[in-house]
């Protein structure tokens, strides 16, 4: 194919391009298949009424990351509050080994950030519907789970299986995880704490070294620990030199100086009083739609 | 006068204004002949004259009519001096007002309390026309002001009991009286003398008479009931004494007879020796309000032969049992003083507890049902926590009482969120220690929060810092440039920490002026709650508490209540108006907003009004408006708030008055035929205590101090199935449910979710494929996912066909 390109025009491309698409197609022609996503229905147990339906795809973007390689990523959409890691195990696991799966709450091409501390989350848990990225450990798995027609719901949790937590169960491991015995939470802040005095003195250094040096341009670098450590670079900074510069520079401006300007000053008063009056109407008017009363 | 323009339209705003206050129609009533002929009295008199608009004729009018006096000094439109002398009739009329003849009293059968209440109003509206905070046009012509709605507690006589008032007061049948109409001036005496200074004043209910059949013959008025509506003065209504004149004094006598045995000789502080009557032991507050009804059924009794009076006052407290609520707040309030003394006299600290602010409802005296001083619990053996956790413990639902801490000033503090985060959690271990080394608290720190266990009482204390907020706010542009911009986070931070403790203290020291506002608060919430809109996500809490502290600030056209019934009647009555739509509700506590800020606060108001949330409520402290209504409610919520206040005050306008076997929680039951799927959950895991077919259950009086646990706080299965639910079908349906021991979840999906949509990876939770390009969100699906989500919870769920 990719040797044959140079000779096909744009328009002959095209085709080819198409008719790829179209055998695809066709080859998953007997799986549900919905806006080029896959549709994997799901059963919570055997006694379900419903199912719920998975809708997945590769995962494909522009920014690549090394948590979630392309061609090893299945993109999971419609993902139910009760799925977890060991749910995709159960599900795909015949195809090979899942490595990762990653939940958020809507498509993100970046990993969630890893948590080192089991009391203070970077980030809270994804609850309710949400999107999965299940990375396997081969990238022909993803291809075999792509390639099945998925007719019958497979089943989570089955007869022999163990039950899911219930609701209630949820709920109160839920509350019992928050507590927490006081000498390990002392621990982990103060193993914290530790490492962030670190890194602080290593970075007051780090900038004690290269003050008074310069850098390969030629450029000093002020600190604040100078004598003079200048302005702070704040929004509300920079407005207030700001206005002093435009009230400089009015003082500076003659505005009765010609004719015109004198002219058309008056003219924007009167512009401006007409203005003013409208709005007044406009005012009264509400103020009596409202049957406000207020005589004087 | 006809050619007048601006007169009769003046006359005609007089009219309207008696009409809308039910004082022109009846027996007696200052009818809309009296004031025409008035009006033209002050024209003769020239304090009217042609040239003056209507609005300075009504103003004149109201004037002079709340100067006079036509009990003591009548007057009359008769320009010569004929007939009888105005002095000498008022020796057979309670009010004289001679018209043109000289010959005919007009006001011949109107009752000086009647007239009173003519020359309050008229005092009133004056006093609201000057008031440049109240929109004086629709307190004084447009609202409309039943005559329950006016006063705190009403009493009435049925046509049985005033017949026998007749005969033991000994009234002669006279010729010109239209039924009993001595009689009802002399219980009205009667009760003048026994309530004295407890009311400001009494005032019979007028009723007009309606066409009736030539056949049939008028109804006669001996048939209707006699009704009185009494306004409490907060100052000596609540007193439970009585205290008569000194024992020597030849008045003692008098006094003595009328309270019969009840009177006793008490010595006073002031080592007086009195005649006084003692009406209940002492009670909670709510015993206190009711110290009128037992005077009056006394009186009754006593002096009338009546021992069967409806007398309305506390019947929906009382169905609500909401007595338990204040003086269970009261206790919370005492325990979180108490506690916050010692936490500021905490030695050993890296940084002194600068002040201790609670943020509970209850310490604003608005909570239904306040935390009570749990059992204590015990454990024996060793254990690693102090607070137990779900699976040694299965206690009734405890609500958690948040507490807002304050440090001292530092510049230690770390630029850094996550290090703000630890150092926060290192403060509450050590909080943790200094409480159990020097006060013997026993206490469980979190990583967010410290729960103490103080009388019974669970609080959650919080440390708030002030540079956590900016740092939330903070973002760095591209060029290196610091700015500032407020986020969810950094909002909601700012709300809890520093506006709510705030609106608490406001709040409660609102209710220290009005103290009927806490438990008028507690009925409100009552009452939306247990139409399923109680929620953070409906009908916040606090934005019921907002309405009701409006309702104190600005209770025009009313008095300020005294009966927590009557605040609640008249909060129903603010629902059903809805004024939100086109004013802004403007809590100016401690009149701190200044009236060029307020005008300021109308015309933003007027000019962005789409852009504003759909209830505005502005308090000193959160003058954007935004604050507290940002999310909810919206206007849907709103708009079924007010059209079940309108159908709960049409009952009670039917009913209250005449039905002495009304049951009053009908007001509080909701339809739930109105919801798509109605959750049925198993009712032992609500909070059942609370719900409204509960019966009361005694709280634990005494808090053995020994405890070493803290039980399981403020998991509540409801709350967290409810949240669950919200997390999946948020977009796609309402949930409500009663926070208050409701065990049925009402579903509302929203118009047009249930049909087949286009794809669209972002909208595809819970919908079932239909291909090629569509989708659909299933009913039986949803059903799936709430079996699920509710596993041993949800008892079983009905679908509306």
């Amino acid at each position: 194919m990719l040797m044959c390109l140079p000779q096909l025009t744009s328009a002959q491309f095209k085709t080819a391009k198409i008719n790829l698409f179209l055998t695809n197609a066709s080859m998953a022609s007997s799986a549900t298949q919905i806006c080029g996503f896959l549709a994997i229905p799901v059963k919570y147990k055997e006694s379900s009424g419903a199912s719920h339906w998975l809708y997945c795809k590769e995962h494909s973007v522009r920014v690549k990351t090394t948590g979630k390689p392309v061609g090893r990523t299945l993109f999971v959409i419609n993902v139910p509050a009760f799925f977890t890691e060991d749910c995709f195990q159960k599900l795909f696991g015949e195809f090979g080994t899942v490595s990762k799966v990653f939940f958020h709450k809507k498509p993100t091409a970046s990993v969630p950030e890893e948590e080192t501390s089991n009391f203070f989350k970077k980030s809270e848990p994804v609850k309710g519907y949400k999107v999965a990225y299940v990375v396997f450990e081969k990238s022909s798995s993803l291809e075999a789970v792509l390639k099945l027609k998925w007719k019958t719901p497979k089943v989570l949790f089955g007869k022999q299986d163990k039950a899911p937590p219930s609701a209630v169960q949820r709920w109160n491991a839920a509350y019992d995880e928050q507590i927490t015995a006081v000498a390990d939470l002392q621990a982990d802040i103060d193993d914290f704490m530790r490492k962030f005095d670190e890194k602080a003195k290593e970075e007051a250094d780090n900038l004690k070294q290269s003050e008074g040096q310069a850098d390969e341009d030629g450029w000093f670098t002020v600190t604040k620990k100078v004598r003079k450590p200048g302005l702070a670079r704040k929004e509300s900074v920079e407005q207030r030199v700001l206005q002093k510069e435009s009230k400089k520079k009015a003082k500076k401006e003659l505005l009765n100086f010609y004719t015109f300007q004198i002219r058309e000053s008056k003219m924007n008063h009167l512009a401006e009083l007409r203005h003013k009056f409208e709005e007044d109407k406009k005012r009264i008017a509400q103020l009596r739609q409202s049957r406000r009363f207020r005589p004087f | 006068m006809q050619e007048q323009k601006s007169l009769s339209e003046g006359i005609m705003l007089l009219k309207v204004w008696l009409r809308q206050r039910g004082l022109d129609q009846g027996y007696g009533a200052f009818s809309g002949y009296i004031m025409g002929m008035y009006v033209a009295y002050l024209l003769k008199r020239k304090k009217l004259n042609n040239a003056m608009s209507s609005y300075q004729v009504i103003r004149n009018t109201w004037n002079q009519l709340s100067r006079e006096d036509w009990t003591q000094k009548g007057c009359t439109l008769c320009p010569k001096e004929i007939g009888p002398q105005v002095s000498d009739l008022h020796l057979f009329f309670d009010v004289v007002f001679m018209d043109v003849t000289g010959f005919v009293n007009i006001c011949g059968n109107m009752s000086s309390e009647i007239f009173q209440q003519v020359r309050r109003e008229s005092a009133l509206a004056i006093k609201y026309l000057d008031d440049h905070g109240i929109n004086s046009f629709s307190a004084l012509f447009m609202t409309n002001l039943p005559f329950y709605r006016q006063f705190d507690h009403i009493v009435s006589f049925d046509a049985a009991s005033v017949r026998k008032a007749e005969q033991q007061l000994g009234i002669p049948a006279r010729l010109d009286a239209s039924g009993p109409w001595f009689t009802h001036l002399g219980i009205v005496g009667v009760l003048r003398q026994a309530l004295d200074a407890r009311v400001h004043w009494m005032c019979p209910q007028l009723e007009a008479v309606g066409t009736w059949s030539p056949v049939d013959g008028p109804p006669n008025p001996s048939e209707r009931p006699f009704v009185l509506g009494l306004a409490l003065d907060p100052e000596h209504a609540l007193a439970l004494l009585t205290k008569g004149p000194a024992a020597n004094l030849p008045e003692a006598k008098i006094f003595r007879d009328f309270w019969g045995e009840r009177s006793e000789l008490r010595r006073f502080q002031d080592g007086s020796v009195c005649e006084a009557v003692v009406w209940a032991s002492a009670g909670g507050i709510a015993k206190r309000r009711l110290v009128c009804r037992e005077i009056v059924s006394y009186a009754a009794q006593k002096h009338l032969g009546v021992d069967n009076l409806l007398y309305i006052a506390d019947q929906l407290e009382s169905v609500m049992q909401l007595g338990l609520g204040e003086d269970g707040a009261l206790a919370v309030a005492k325990a979180c003083d108490a506690l916050g003394r010692q936490l500021m006299q905490l030695e050993g600290l890296p940084l002194d507890i600068s002040s201790v602010q609670g943020a509970a409802p209850s310490l604003r005296y608005s909570d239904p049902f306040p935390p009570a001083p749990y059992m204590a619990f015990k454990s024996k053996d060793a254990f690693d926590t102090v607070a137990m956790k779900t699976s040694e413990c299965k206690n009734k639902f405890i609500s958690p009482i948040p507490v807002v801490l304050n440090l001292a000033l530092s510049s230690k503090w770390p630029e850094d969120l996550e290090a703000v985060r630890r150092i926060k959690a290192a403060f509450y271990i050590k909080i943790g220690e200094c409480l159990k080394q020097q006060l013997n608290i026993i206490s469980q720190p979190f990583p967010t929060h410290i729960n103490v266990l103080k009388d019974g009482f669970i609080f959650t204390l919080k440390v708030y810092h002030a540079r956590e907020v900016s740092l939330l706010k903070e973002t760095t542009t591209p060029q290196g440039l610091i700015r500032y911009r407020d986020t969810e986070e950094s909002l909601s931070l700012e709300m809890q920490y520093v506006h709510l403790p705030k609106l608490t203290s406001a709040l409660h020291g609102l209710h220290m002026s009005h103290p009927c506002m806490g438990p008028a608060s507690c009925l409100a919430k009552r009452w939306v709650s247990s139409h399923l809109l109680l929620d953070d996500t409906l009908m916040p809490e606090l934005c019921v508490e907002l309405l009701m502290a409006h309702l104190f600030h600005s209770p025009a056209p009313y008095q300020p209540p005294i009966q927590p019934q009557t605040a609640f009647i008249r909060f129903l009555q603010l629902l059903a108006r809805a004024p939100w739509t086109s004013e802004p509700i403007i809590l100016n506590f401690r009149e701190e907003i200044t009236r060029q800020e307020i005008i300021e606060i109308e015309n933003k108001f007027n000019s962005e009004r789409s852009t504003l949330p759909p209830l505005f409520v502005v308090t000193p402290e959160t003058r954007s408006g935004t604050v507290w209504t940002k999310h909810a409610p919206s206007s849907q919520v709103l708009y079924r708030l007010t059209q079940l206040a309108k159908a709960s005050l049409q009952t009670l306008d039917k009913e209250l008055l005449t039905n002495e076997n009304f049951d009053y929680k009908l007001i509080f039951r909701t339809p739930m035929n109105i919801f798509d799927v109605v959750i049925n959950l198993h009712n032992q895991l609500a909070r059942k205590d609370e719900s409204l077919d509960a019966t009361h259950v005694d709280r634990p009086k005494t808090i053995p101090d020994q405890a070493n646990r803290i039980p399981v706080v403020g998991l509540d299965y409801v709350q967290c199935f409810l949240k669950d639910l919200r997390e999946s079908y948020s977009d796609y349906a309402l949930f409500f449910c009663d926070q208050h021991g409701g065990c049925q979840i009402g579903v509302l999906f929203k118009p047009n979710v249930l049909k087949p949509q286009e794809f669209a990876v972002s909208h595809t939770n819970g919908h079932i494929p239909k291909p090629p390009k569509q989708m659909e969100l299933s009913q039986d699906l949803f059903i799936e996912d709430v079996k699920i989500l509710g596993e041993g919870i949800v008892k079983s769920i009905t679908v509306k066909d």
